[in-house]
């Protein structure tokens, strides 16, 4: 009976597509190799028939499970992340042949093309790429520090002026290592302490490269090492709306993207 | 053996150059994608030290009617057994290669084609810096499908006339120097890429007009024959009055099954 009952249940299973279907339906390009080979022809005579026992094969290779090789390309213009323009990069071949060559970002890196690569670098000698941008990386980085409000961390009993090693401590606080001629104060000073100034945004701006500038939002955040002179603990502090210090800069505040973990529940909801 | 003989004639009618790709794209030697050929004309067995000749013999590959809308780069269908087992009996298998969609550019026709691929297609293509040269490069028993066919006939066409990019002349004449070796006369390049019945065709309106122009070899006969009619016909007029009304036959008699028959 059990068995039966067995038998039945797998009967009713075959009826509709079981996983072990979906696995054989996988295909890749094989390459085969004769278990029997067929005997020698004779000369001067036709080939003799191949039998059926010189049908049956054994795979040596599977070809699509094999890593494939990378791309070289030449890029026909910058490209974020990957490199500059003229640059011959390599690549992963399925993003260079959809996202690159596609795109008309780049194109192959033949013989022909490198020489004429090589010709017109020589003709143009000036060059422009470097005066847009300094590396691959950069634009990223500029993007990165864009959306960031860095945290400004102040005393709430001692006086104090924001200066440039304030926004150095605070960008070294949150993992990036900025140097002090990378960073450019604004014209008015601020100073405290003041309780007023406190979750309030001014704007920095930080070089990279001595190239691309970009605006950084700070915000200001009292703290005493006092316990009880602290200020209560406050939740989702660092999302929109942002208060300036000055209302001359409100709009570039607003401006500037939105934090990733602001873009994420903006989404979610 | 009558059908084989008939076909054989029908290409001997057509001109060189499609012969010759024809037998090319259908009996040519393809590259082996299947099988891994043995290298050198003979080899010695390392035991017993006994010489024997080496002739790679190809994998028979099965073309299914998709392979003639796709490039598959010689990839096809692979139909045998496997023997999993020493003591189990063979069991039949077919080996598919995996086919995925992807857009590939031609420079020369400036457009942008959705085109049935296999991951070896994508390879070669890259390997020959470009579809144009991809398809202009390889012979035609290697693309094989109609497909494939369809493109390098239109590429070597367009490369012929020269007409192709009408609104960029610099590109295109930086291509035609490109592509200076694939170039062939506009003659051959219209017979190129045909299939047979579509050659057939052609091979017919070409022959036309020929038959239907000014008859030189006319026969003698006919020319005799007309003017003897138009001799008849005068003398008839001179000769003979109009013929008096003459009484019709009864319409019994044009039923009569047996009108013909000697016994009535």
């Amino acid at each position: 009976m059990l068995r039966l009952g067995f038998q039945l249940l797998g009967g009713a299973k075959t009826l509709q597509p079981s996983l072990s279907i979906r696995v054989e339906q996988i295909r890749t390009t094989y390459v085969l190799e004769r278990r029997y080979p067929p005997h020698l022809d004779k000369k001067n005579r036709p080939p003799k028939n191949l039998k059926t026992k010189n049908f049956i094969y054994d795979e040596i290779e599977n070809t699509n499970l094999k890593k494939e090789p990378d791309l070289k390309l030449i890029l026909t213009s910058f490209v974020e992340g990957v490199g500059l323009k003229n640059e011959v990069v390599t690549v992963r071949p399925n993003f260079g042949r959809f996202k690159l060559l596609a795109t008309g970002l780049a194109v192959y890196a033949s013989p022909e093309n490198l020489e004429k690569l090589k010709r017109d670098l020589e003709n143009s000698k000036n060059d422009v790429q470097t005066t847009l941008h300094s590396s691959r990386y950069a634009e990223l980085t500029r993007r990165d520090l864009a959306m960031r409000i860095l945290v400004v961390l102040v005393n709430q009993e001692n006086p104090w002026t924001i200066e440039k090693w304030h926004i150095r401590a605070a960008f070294r606080r949150s993992g990036i290592w900025v140097p002090d001629h990378a960073i450019k104060m604004g014209d008015r000073p601020i100073s405290g302490p003041n309780l007023e100034l406190e979750k309030k945004h001014f704007l920095v701006t930080v070089t990279i490269n001595n190239l691309e500038t970009t605006p950084v939002r700070c915000m200001i955040r009292n703290w005493s090492t006092l316990p009880e002179l602290r200020l209560p603990r406050v939740d989702n502090y660092m999302e929109p709306p942002f208060e300036p210090v000055f209302e001359d800069e409100r709009q570039v505040i607003s401006t500037l993207p939105l934090p990733v973990f602001c873009l994420k529940k903006s989404v979610a909801s | 053996m009558s059908g084989f003989k008939t076909r054989i004639t029908i290409l001997n009618r057509l001109p060189d150059c499609y012969q010759k790709f024809f037998r090319e794209w259908k009996y040519g030697p393809q590259a082996p994608v299947h099988y891994i050929p043995e290298e050198g004309k003979w080899k010695r067995n390392p035991e017993t030290g006994e010489v024997k000749i080496i002739q790679n013999k190809p994998i028979p590959l099965t073309y299914p009617k998709e392979f003639d809308d796709g490039l598959w780069g010689g990839e096809a269908l692979v139909r045998g057994f496997q023997k999993r087992k020493q003591l189990q009996r063979r069991v039949p298998h077919f080996w598919f290669p995996s086919l995925i969609k992807s857009v590939l550019h031609s420079e020369i026709l400036d457009k942008r084609m959705e085109i049935t691929v296999t991951h070896r297609t994508l390879r070669l293509v890259d390997q020959h810096y470009g579809l144009d040269s991809y398809i202009l490069e390889t012979p035609p028993q290697d693309l094989k499908s109609n497909l494939g066919i369809k493109l390098k006939r239109s590429l070597l066409l367009a490369l012929a006339k020269q007409d192709f990019l009408p609104n960029n002349p610099a590109k295109r004449e930086e291509l035609l120097q490109k592509y200076q070796k694939h170039i062939i006369p506009l003659e051959e390049a219209e017979w190129y890429g045909l299939t047979l019945a579509e050659a057939l065709e052609k091979l017919g309106k070409v022959e036309q007009p020929k038959v239907q122009g000014p008859a030189i070899n006319q026969p003698l006969k006919i020319k005799f024959r007309e003017e003897f009619i138009q001799q008849l016909k005068a003398e008839q007029e001179e000769n003979q009055p109009p013929p008096p009304p003459s009484s019709k036959p009864s319409w019994a008699s044009s039923l009569n099954p047996f009108k013909f028959n000697k016994s009535v």
